[in-house]
């Protein structure tokens, strides 16, 4: 079902909607509220924020555009706002919350030094650049979609990519290899 | 990404799938139990308990025109017949008064002269 129609339904209270909406923006949602808040426990606080947010606030969308550019702004300004009101946790880094569950045998092993890896790069970038970064590489955005999100210059997006990918290449080389 | 430099203005696959690969644990599904449950609490959701939420400023005259325009419809229909019935009592009123013999005919019609008219204005004057 398209997003057009789950947001027509959404508009009538339909939480079976909100719950489809939910498993389709989700994921993308919680690895960018991560990127701002460092956190995984924060991050999901923020995304819950920002769906809600957007629930409530699901008649001011312009169903002439596209859904997921609107409630990528929300849940950005959800984190950033947790953030200012909270002190963020650093005992709990990226992905430091999958490690502990049992012995792991060695791909695990592999997984979560990878995570604790790309966790490190990831903080060595400023908030902007790990967020532009994510959002170009991974979920896909142009350039000037970015720029709109985060509100600013598109060139400042295209800085912010090259700066990141080029530190994430340098720390991230023998996973990279391996990817690649 | 061998093929790909930092300038480049495609997205760089190999760093991507790293990022969306590890950024989020695999509970999804929960994850959605989750913020379903969080919108109850919230009071979202449940069409009966908010039908406003979340229309657009003319979806509400839209919601009651219909209804209107049938209470109109049925308010024009009452009030016709009403119209109607009561007419129709005064028009049988009307005729039968006109059928109703006249009380003094005869001396009008009997007269060698035309009838004075201030007599006849004043016969219908009195009538009751």
């Amino acid at each position: 079902m398209a997003d057009s129609e789950l947001v027509a339904r959404l508009a009538q209270g339909d939480e079976e909607a909100f719950g489809r909406l939910v498993a389709e923006h989700g994921p993308a949602a919680r690895r960018l509220a991560r990127l701002v808040l460092r956190d995984a426990n924060d991050a999901d606080d923020a995304v819950q924020d920002g769906l809600l947010a957007a629930w409530r606030s699901i008649g001011r969308f312009d169903p002439r555009r596209p859904f997921r550019p609107w409630l990528m702004r929300i849940v950005l300004n959800a984190a950033r706002d947790l953030r200012r009101r909270r002190t963020v946790r650093q005992t709990q880094t990226l992905g430091g919350d999958e490690t502990s569950r049992e012995a792991p045998p060695d791909r695990q092993a592999g997984r979560a030094l990878l995570r604790a890896r790309l966790a490190e790069a990831l903080a060595t970038l400023p908030e902007r650049a790990r967020v532009a970064v994510t959002l170009f590489d991974a979920e896909g955005y142009s350039h000037g979609e970015i720029a709109e999100l985060l509100d600013v210059p598109e060139g400042t997006v295209r800085s912010d990519v090259f700066h990141a990918r080029r530190n994430l290449r340098v720390l991230l080389a023998p996973f990279l290899e391996e990817v690649g | 990404m061998k093929d790909l430099d930092s300038f480049d203005h495609r997205p760089d696959p190999a760093i991507g799938r790293l990022l969306r690969e590890h950024l989020v644990p695999q509970d999804d599904a929960e994850f959605v139990t989750r913020m379903q449950a969080a919108a109850r609490r919230a009071g979202l959701g449940g069409r009966a308990a908010w039908p406003w939420r979340g229309l657009a400023p003319w979806d509400v005259p839209d919601r009651w025109f219909r209804p209107g325009i049938a209470a109109a419809a049925a308010i024009l229909v009452g009030a016709l017949i009403g119209v109607g019935i009561v007419e129709r009592g005064s028009r049988q009123m009307w005729l039968a008064e006109s059928l109703r013999p006249a009380e003094a005919p005869a001396e009008l019609f009997a007269a060698d002269q035309r009838p004075d008219p201030q007599l006849l204005l004043r016969r219908l004057l009195e009538a009751p």
